[in-house]
């Protein structure tokens, strides 16, 4: 039985919600059939009323069901709820304000991507949602088809189908309000890209912390993104806490000068474009349209790019492209720092007389310039790695990588979202790990950060940098390092799986992958992002890896031989003692025999100890252990060593090994923190350790097996 | 001479040793990010702001 009532909620807060009165507000574009499903829920009595405030007509009605009273609010038809129009400002103010118990939002089922748009701002909002699909036989007809199922899980909202004009879907909705409004109100994340996300973080931190306004402060996300969106309401807003609307619009500024630098493009722009990203990551998974619907430019991309054919060859070809480039167009850069550090150690050396032993003289030449220089000397390697991931980052390609990875590992078992966390692991573990925190379940939180380590880090570059052009000709250098990321892309994904099979059995909870349209990325944006990968680098080197070098120094020269011990010798041999009488080199020499079947010796061990601070220490380590005499400490001196000392297979094997072993002390301590348990940090680092063994021993014995094979063969 | 540039090159050698322990205590602590600093969203040291408690 339907009902009129007197008066529409007013912007009081509503009046104590009692269980058997609901509110609904009615939300939808304009011509969704909005009107015909307020008809038809309340039979066409409805009473209409100015809102408060402004000239806007926002009808009303009531439906009884079973005792309950839905009391139903009609808003004014909008596209979105941005502050630009009165509708917009009626309807966003009305849900703010009175708070409805929930929010029943029209979609034109057959133009579901524009209508999804103004959904997607009420689920920012963190309101309780409900998605009616109506018109949805004239969707069936132009050849669109939904997985309704899946899209409700994805979207974490229950979906109606409906046709307003036959009244079919209206007891559904009536049952699903009914039980909706026991719902807990969920909070509701999409990603706007990284650099916009840490801004939106910025700006909430503020609002939360310095804002004296609770409703503001109880929404502080929302009306993050909205002052990012320079949405004048929402300024006006802040401008009535006199105290700190200064700091918070300051920070709000410099947000937007951030975003803008980087982007080329205003910060309102670009969050409108990540959320037609998100729909279109949502749309693409659950909805089937005939030939004839795919129209856009990135649609016709897409149809390439992320093709169930095309996809995975072509992103393997993307990242060897991005490796070959890499090498290619940094040999020339790494020749000229060579010479530098090569002319600084000579300039250093120079300070004392020819053929001083000088102590102070090794510990800068030998230690600093040999162990930091030989790290820094691969700056421009990172440099154009980063270089080439921010271009495919910002041109969206990364965006359609992830989202073929989703479908591979959906469909070996694993949860599709852990491969954002991975590929935040080709820059660093660490961040990695922490970004495991977007995973709902414990299981596949777990799993993805003990994984993580597998991906090869931006810290181990230096070392294949080194090692690849000593071992390998040009020709097979990019190929080379292709496979050793995909090795640890492959282990990952298998280790991943056996323990999800194990130890960490259970449901994958479902998940949007945004899919932002396609755009050309800004020069000064790349430019950002590779100078913030490439300051961190070389912070790194000028702090803890200095620090490493001179104490890993001090462990490859002290203590020293006793003089009687050099009688007779040459000056390589004595250096060759002083090398094995240091405390590295004790140490090495007792982890050589387990080290032997791998094909290193006890100066890899020494090496390897070290990298367990970080992983460039390895290549200061055998800067610091090569360094026969301040002649010959450069980089090229270095490779040139290594080939007498190593054959490519061990070379191989050295890279195998680092990739899967033990992770720095710095990711250790991070799934520490982040599993709560030294348990799972222990496992993870024994685990990597013992699996690089096992790896890399099945690689060096079967790799000689079949070279004496061949050999014996030829 | 040369015991000045042993008593320098202790010092060098003990200033490392204290830096790197210093790191890895505030790290392992949490006083400090544990990474050398990053530009990740999901970040959520103390250093890199409430990011990660999203």
């Amino acid at each position: 039985m339907n009902e009129q009532t007197p008066d529409i909620p007013s912007n009081e807060q509503p009046a104590t919600k009692q269980p058997n009165i609901i509110h609904v507000a009615l939300a939808g574009n304009p011509n969704s059939g909005k009107t015909t499903i307020f008809n038809n829920l309340t039979g066409a009595r409805q009473h209409v009323a100015n809102y408060p405030g402004v000239t806007v007509e926002v009808k009303s009605g009531e439906r009884k069901v079973d005792g309950v009273r839905l009391q139903i609010v009609d808003l004014p038809g909008t596209y979105s709820l941005t502050a630009y129009s009165r509708e917009e400002l009626v309807a966003r103010n009305y849900i703010i304000e009175n708070q409805p118990d929930v929010i029943v939002d029209i979609l034109d089922a057959s133009n579901l991507e524009r209508n999804l748009y103004l959904a997607v701002q009420f689920m920012e909002l963190a309101v309780p949602l409900i998605l009616v699909f109506n018109q949805s036989d004239i969707a069936q007809k132009r050849g669109i088809t939904f997985d309704i199922q899946k899209l409700s899980a994805l979207l974490n909202t229950p979906i109606v189908l409906s046709v307003g004009n036959k009244n079919i879907g209206t007891d559904d909705l009536v049952d699903t309000i009914l039980n909706r409004t026991s719902y807990a109100r969920e909070r509701f994340n999409i990603s706007y890209g990284k650099d916009i996300d840490s801004e939106i973080a910025a700006v909430q931190s503020i609002l939360e912390s310095r804002c004296s306004l609770e409703f503001v402060r109880n929404k502080s996300k929302w009306f993050a993104i909205k002052l990012i969106e320079d949405d004048e309401e929402a300024v006006k807003l802040i401008q009535v806490d006199r105290n700190s609307s200064g700091e918070i619009l300051k920070t709000v500024a410099c947000a937007r000068i951030k975003i803008k630098n980087i982007y080329g493009s205003d910060p309102e722009v670009i969050i409108a474009e990540r959320r037609y990203g998100f729909i279109s990551g949502a749309c693409q998974k659950c909805i089937r349209y005939s030939p004839e619907q795919r129209h856009n430019v990135s649609d016709k991309i897409d149809h390439v790019v992320i093709s169930k054919v095309f996809g995975l060859p072509l992103f393997l070809v993307m990242m060897y492209t991005v490796f070959f480039l890499t090498f290619k167009a940094g040999a020339p850069f790494i020749h000229w720092l060579d010479t530098f550090f090569n002319w600084l150690a000579y300039t250093v050396s120079s300070c004392w007389p020819e053929g001083s032993d000088s102590i102070l003289k090794s510990l800068l030449a030998d230690g600093i310039i040999g162990g930091v220089g030989g790290v820094i000397t691969f700056l421009p390697t990172i440099l154009l790695l980063f270089m080439a991931i921010s271009i495919l980052e910002d041109t969206g390609y990364m965006a359609r990588a992830a989202f073929i990875m989703d479908r591979i590992m959906n469909k070996i078992g694993l949860h599709g979202k852990s491969f954002i966390p991975l590929l935040t692991g080709f820059g660093c573990s660490v961040p990695g790990i922490l970004a495991t925190r977007t995973l709902e379940h414990e299981h596949d939180r777990l799993t993805t950060m003990l994984v993580l380590p597998l991906i090869s880090c931006g810290a181990r570059l230096p070392i294949y940098a080194l090692i690849i052009p000593a071992f390998f000709p040009l020709q097979w250098q990019a190929p080379v390092l292709w496979i050793i990321y995909l090795i640890g892309i492959l282990l990952a994904v298998i280790c991943a799986k056996l323990l999800r099979a194990t130890l960490f059995k259970g449901e994958q909870a479902p998940f949007v992958l945004e899919l932002p349209p396609y755009r050309v990325p800004t020069v000064k944006g790349v430019l950002i992002h590779m100078w913030e990968k490439g300051y961190l680098y070389i912070k790194k080197a000028g702090t803890l890896i200095l620090a490493m070098s001179i104490i890993l120094w001090a462990f490859s020269t002290f203590p020293h031989p006793p003089d009687d011990m050099k009688e007779g010798l040459s000056k390589h041999e004595i250096h060759q003692l002083e090398m094995s009488y240091s405390v590295a080199g004790r140490f090495g020499k007792i982890v050589e025999p387990l080290l032997r079947p791998l094909g290193f010796d006890w100066r890899i061990g020494t090496a390897l100890i070290g990298a367990l601070a970080a992983k460039e220490v390895f290549v200061a380590q055998l800067g610091i252990i090569f360094a026969v005499s301040e002649e010959e400490d450069d980089s090229e001196t270095l490779r040139s060593k290594l080939r007498k000392s190593f054959s490519s297979l061990s070379a191989f094997c050295i890279m195998i090994f680092t990739l899967i072993s033990a992770p720095c002390i710095a990711t250790f301590a991070a799934t520490r923190k982040e599993s709560n348990s030294w348990r799972w940090a222990f496992f993870q680092f024994f685990g990597l350790t013992g699996l690089a063994y096992i790896v890399t021993l099945i690689f060096y014995q079967a790799g000689s097996f079949l070279m004496s094979f061949f050999r014996g063969a030829l | 001479m040369i015991i000045i540039e042993w008593i320098i090159t202790i010092a060098i050698v003990l200033t490392a040793i204290y830096l790197v322990a210093r790191s890895f205590y505030r790290s392992s602590t949490g006083k400090d990010s544990p990474c050398a600093g990053c530009t990740s969203t999901a970040c959520a040291s103390k250093k890199h702001g409430e990011a990660g408690n999203r």
